[in-house]
């Protein structure tokens, strides 16, 4: 108790408030920007960091990791344009807020969304993450196998559209992710000798792509057509009914994206996706997904801000990176000459409350920057479509470009815009094709390390208990829609609220 | 939302009154995309061989195929279950669009000659123009305003690089 | 620079155009006094990667050491094939250098690299040098390298590595071949932090792994060090014997360090040297070398630098073949 109060006790530090107010504002302003992300950024400040005292160094590129996941959010509904990987399940619902004039509200939720999921991970990262890492442990090739096969099995779902549409997009995203050079064998798949691609195609192309560039041609064929104009609504932030109707989603989410953080093979972006999914499923308005729900943008949100202290677990327990920045943060812990380990809790115990205390203020911080922010940003989409438009094309080619400095991925973007319009054209949404692509890789290679681990008895899969459960977990989720029309069958009931407004 | 209502929402984008509009069924939605999984298959067949000595469990075509199979078969579905529901309307494709495209190569053609500053340039006041803003000089002085805080952000800021263009080269 | 149009012409061919213009500002000094403007180190890794990392650590006291600024291009893909493309595609004047690991060899070894042959790599200074270690869990029958070898003679082991012919899978197979082993079924994972979790978890029989990715499984007691791949003990294994030891002359380590094309002027290569020597015995990349378990010794100059370059291709190439990789 002692260590947790002098851990606490930084907040009271003018110049450790000042590291973490800078660190907030580089992370929101690096998550905002398509190009770079929360563990660029870390990477290139790591060296700086070095110069501060261990304790200091570690709270900035902890601040910045909080809260360059809130920051991807933000282009995200503004533009269309997750900033970060893992805000791109918050443009689902959140860009079509904004296209509705509601960009204010989309704004202030995913800020309030963000934080509580972001504080509750912390959280169970103070009260329980010696013991919460050991479950890193159980979960081998077969269990991710599982994990990932449930998570492919809510794209009848996901999206808008009917659910063969869903499933093919979402076998095309798997697909997607074959390309490069084959784990198991080092054989080039799909590259047509472009060295490039070999690494497999860039999840920030792709997505700027199927967002950004196919809806600034889904806007060129409107452009005759005289928007309303919703201005004064733009910049009005969520309303207590709003944060009543989202409580659950919230909460839902906050769980769920610590629980897939902690997984050191899963990370923000897979703890969005699976969140979105399960936010619409057991969500009221279930029709409003796709269309601009407040729910759909507060159940990733809080999912990815959770996914981060969720990530610190096995990182600060285990020595054991969950996720490109965690590893940055290792990398940075070490040079301090801080061993990560079990031994770290009763070893350091102040240093490590130091950076628990740097991640909740780095929360409460972007609360006000967000809030305050939202309703600044929100005139973005006030902006003529003359001048928004050509400014986005610009920022999603400086985002496909800037992390591997490469002209492929610049046209890799290009050409996935032209996909994802003509999809969009024929009915199909680009939701399950990202939910495929992040998910395809983990369900080849689990499922080859698997069986290699099995000696080729696929049957081996059933001894598993976590497996097992899985399994059933995802036959269940599947066949609920029948079963809950079975057993309302009887009572013929009307279908409840959802149309009643 | 039913699927309809989403397709309508879609398809609006390509919207130009008085036009006809083209009416194309699932079925050859599906066999369309029948055709194209049996395209990749047969790039499948191009991969390298493995050596022998490392062959252990499935080849690297072999995961691949069960994805295109399964596409195979979704697209069948889709395909023969089509009867059952309407088709899609299809409006005609506006031609803004493909100018737009265009202007999007030209946009990276000038990033490739020019740089960024050159695909700035060439966004704002290229495609502005192309978008109907008339304004010239509010057009110059956003892609000034956008050009100065990429170099600032980026280049001085992070150190990270940003594309050059061939002609900065010849110069520099 | 009369090289410019033969630059301009493969840079455009290779669709790196736009980058080829980074260093050239300021050339016209380029001439007098070396060096005069920023040095470029190219990386196969990704920003944040692990040797991504090392040349950001050595970058720190580079600048004072050699009087420039340095910048690291960032050029992934192909296994390091994308990084020597790129560097090959820039004038050889001493302002581009790369950070090669083992992976960059093999790929040459591979004839992967297009243009840039082996022979080519004329290497500056070794910036660390990782020992691989035999690891087991903790819950594994196998207490000491003497019981894990006599059971690996009859049974195929499960070892966890990286992709199939990286340097790690290479070292699994040339110690199975030559302590004399039953073939070892290989299960490739993304990262050694995947294959810790696995070892652990009693997935995997055994992995080849570096001290410092194990570190704390080890200090917990959830994973057991059997046998060290180096010429000689481990500070941080003082307990764990050398391969040699018990009679297996197999050495194997995660090495990487700072290397320039064929082409580059002698007294450059020189400077670079010396340059680079300065910046990693500074107190900052010691300290990193420390923290990571390895010993200050990692930082070789030129000499054994190239001799272990050389070294490597000839094994490298010996093994790759009984692999059946090159053709």
């Amino acid at each position: 108790m002692d260590a947790f109060i002098a851990g606490m006790a930084i907040l009271t530090d003018p110049y450790m408030v000042g590291i973490i107010l800078a660190g907030t504002v580089v992370g929101v302003v690096v998550g905002a920007l398509p190009g770079l992300s929360g563990s660029t950024t870390a990477a290139l400040l790591l060296p700086i960091t070095i110069t501060m005292t261990p304790v200091a160094g570690i709270a900035f590129l902890g601040a910045i990791y909080c809260a360059a996941n809130f920051g991807g959010s933000i282009t995200a509904i503004l533009i269309n344009t997750p900033g970060d990987p893992s805000a791109s399940a918050t443009a689902y619902d959140g860009y079509p807020m904004a296209r509705n004039g509601e960009a204010g509200r989309a704004l202030g939720i995913s800020t309030i969304a963000s934080a509580i999921g972001g504080i509750f991970s912390v959280f169970v990262l103070i009260v329980a993450a010696p013991l919460l890492a050991k479950a890193a442990y159980s979960f081998g090739p077969p269990e991710y196998f599982a994990l990932a096969i449930f998570g492919l099995s809510m794209l009848a779902a996901v999206g808008a559209s009917a659910g063969i549409r869903n499933l093919i997009m979402g076998a095309f995203g798997v697909l997607l992710a074959t390309v490069g050079l084959d784990l198991m064998t080092g054989v080039e798949r799909f590259t047509f000798g472009v060295a490039e691609l070999s690494e497999g195609l860039e999840l920030v192309p792709v997505l700027t792509g199927l967002f950004a560039i196919s809806e600034l041609l889904v806007q060129a064929g409107r452009l005759q057509i005289v928007p309303e104009r919703m201005g004064l609504t733009a910049m009005r932030l969520p309303s207590m009914a709003d944060y009543r109707k989202c409580a659950k989603a919230i909460g839902l989410s906050s769980v769920l994206g610590t629980f897939i953080g902690i997984l050191p093979a899963l990370g923000a972006t897979t703890a969005a996706l699976i969140s979105y999914n399960e936010t619409k499923r057991w969500s009221k308005y279930k029709d409003e997904f796709g269309k601009g729900s407040i729910e759909g943008v507060a159940g990733p949100e809080a999912a990815n801000n959770a996914a981060v202290g969720g990530s610190m677990v096995p990182t600060l327990a285990l020595g054991i990176p969950g996720s490109a920045t965690t590893a940055i943060i290792l990398a940075g812990l070490i040079v301090q000459g801080v061993r990560p380990g079990p031994h770290l809790f009763n070893e350091q115990p102040t240093l490590l409350y130091a950076v628990f205390a740097s991640m909740l203020a780095a929360n409460l911080i972007y609360i006000v920057l967000g809030l305050f922010g939202a309703k600044l940003f929100a005139r973005i989409t006030l902006i003529p479509d003359a001048i928004l438009w050509p400014g986005v094309l610009i920022f999603a080619i400086i985002g496909a470009y800037g992390p591997n400095q490469s002209l492929v991925d610049v046209w890799v973007m290009l050409g996935f815009g032209v996909i994802g319009y003509v999809m969009r054209r024929y009915g199909f949404s680009p939701a399950p094709l990202v939910m495929g692509l992040v998910l395809g890789k983990l369900v080849e290679e689990t499922l080859k390390q698997s069986l290699l681990i099995f000696d080729q008895n696929w049957l081996l899969f059933f001894t598993r208990p976590i497996v097992l459960t899985l399994f059933v977990v995802t036959m269940l989720g599947l066949c609920a829609p029948w079963l809950a029309r079975a057993i309302r069958g009887g009572a013929k009931s009307a279908r409840p609220p959802a149309d009643a407004r | 939302m039913t699927a309809r209502d989403r397709r309508r929402l879609d398809e609006s984008a390509g919207e130009v009154a008085g036009e006809p509009h083209r009416a194309v069924s699932d079925f050859a939605v599906g066999l369309g995309i029948v055709a194209m999984a049996v395209v990749v298959w047969v790039v499948t067949t191009g991969f390298d061989e493995v050596p022998a000595s490392l062959t252990q469990g499935m080849g690297p075509a072999a995961f691949p195929r069960l994805v295109l199979g399964v596409i195979i078969v979704l697209a069948a579905w889709l395909a023969f279950s089509a009867s059952s529901r309407e088709p899609l309307t299809l409006e005609p494709v506006h031609p803004m669009v493909f100018a737009t495209l265009a202007a999007m190569a030209g946009v990276i053609g000038a990033m490739l000659l020019l740089g960024i500053h050159g695909a700035v340039a060439a966004a704002c006041i290229g495609m502005g123009r192309l978008w109907g803003e008339r304004r010239l000089a509010l057009l110059v002085v956003i892609a000034a305003g956008i050009s100065l805080s990429l170099h600032v952000a980026f280049v001085r800021g992070f150190g990270i690089g940003l594309p050059r263009g061939l002609l900065q080269g010849w110069l520099g | 620079m009369s090289t410019y149009p033969k630059i301009m012409r493969t840079a455009s061919r290779l669709g790196l155009g736009a980058a080829v213009a980074l260093l050239l500002a300021g050339g016209a000094g380029a001439q007098e006094k070396f060096p005069s403007k920023p040095i470029e180190v190219v990386t196969h890794a990704g920003v944040g990667g692990g040797t991504d990392l090392t040349a950001r650590m050595m970058m720190v006291q580079a600048p004072a050491a050699l009087g420039a600024e340095f910048v690291v291009a960032n050029k992934t893909g192909g296994s390091g094939s994308a990084s020597l493309g790129y560097a090959n595609s820039r004038p050889k004047d001493g302002y581009t250098i790369m950070l090669i690991t083992q992976t960059h060899l093999l790929t040459l070894l591979q004839g992967k690299a297009g243009a840039v042959q082996p022979g080519d790599l004329i290497g500056l200074a070794r910036a660390t040098e990782d020992p691989q270690v035999l690891m087991v869990g903790a819950k594994s029958p196998y207490k000491t390298a003497q019981d894990f070898i006599e059971a690996s003679k009859t049974k195929p082991m499960k070892y966890g590595t990286t992709q199939l012919g990286s340097v790690d899978h290479l070292a699994v197979a040339g110690f199975a071949t030559k302590a004399g082993l039953a073939k070892p079924v290989v299960v490739p994972f993304r990262g050694g932090g995947d294959i810790v979790v696995n070892l652990v978890g009693g997935n995997l029989d055994a992995a080849l792994l570096n001290y410092a990715e194990a570190e704390s499984q080890i200090k917990a007691g959830e994973v057991r060090p059997l046998l060290v791949f180096a010429p000689t003990k481990m500070d941080s294994l003082p307990q764990t014997p050398t391969a040699t030891e018990i009679g297996i002359p197999a050495v194997y380590s995660t090495t990487r360090g700072f290397a320039v094309l064929k082409g580059t002027p002698e007294d450059r290569i020189k400077v670079l040297e010396d340059g680079l020597i300065k910046a990693m015995q500074g107190k900052l990349f010691q300290d990193y070398l420390k923290s990571s378990g390895q010993s200050g010794g990692s930082v070789v100059g030129r000499a054994a630098w190239q001799a272990q370059i050389d070294e490597f291709f000839s094994t490298g190439k010996e093994a790759l073949a009984s692999l059946g990789i090159t053709k």
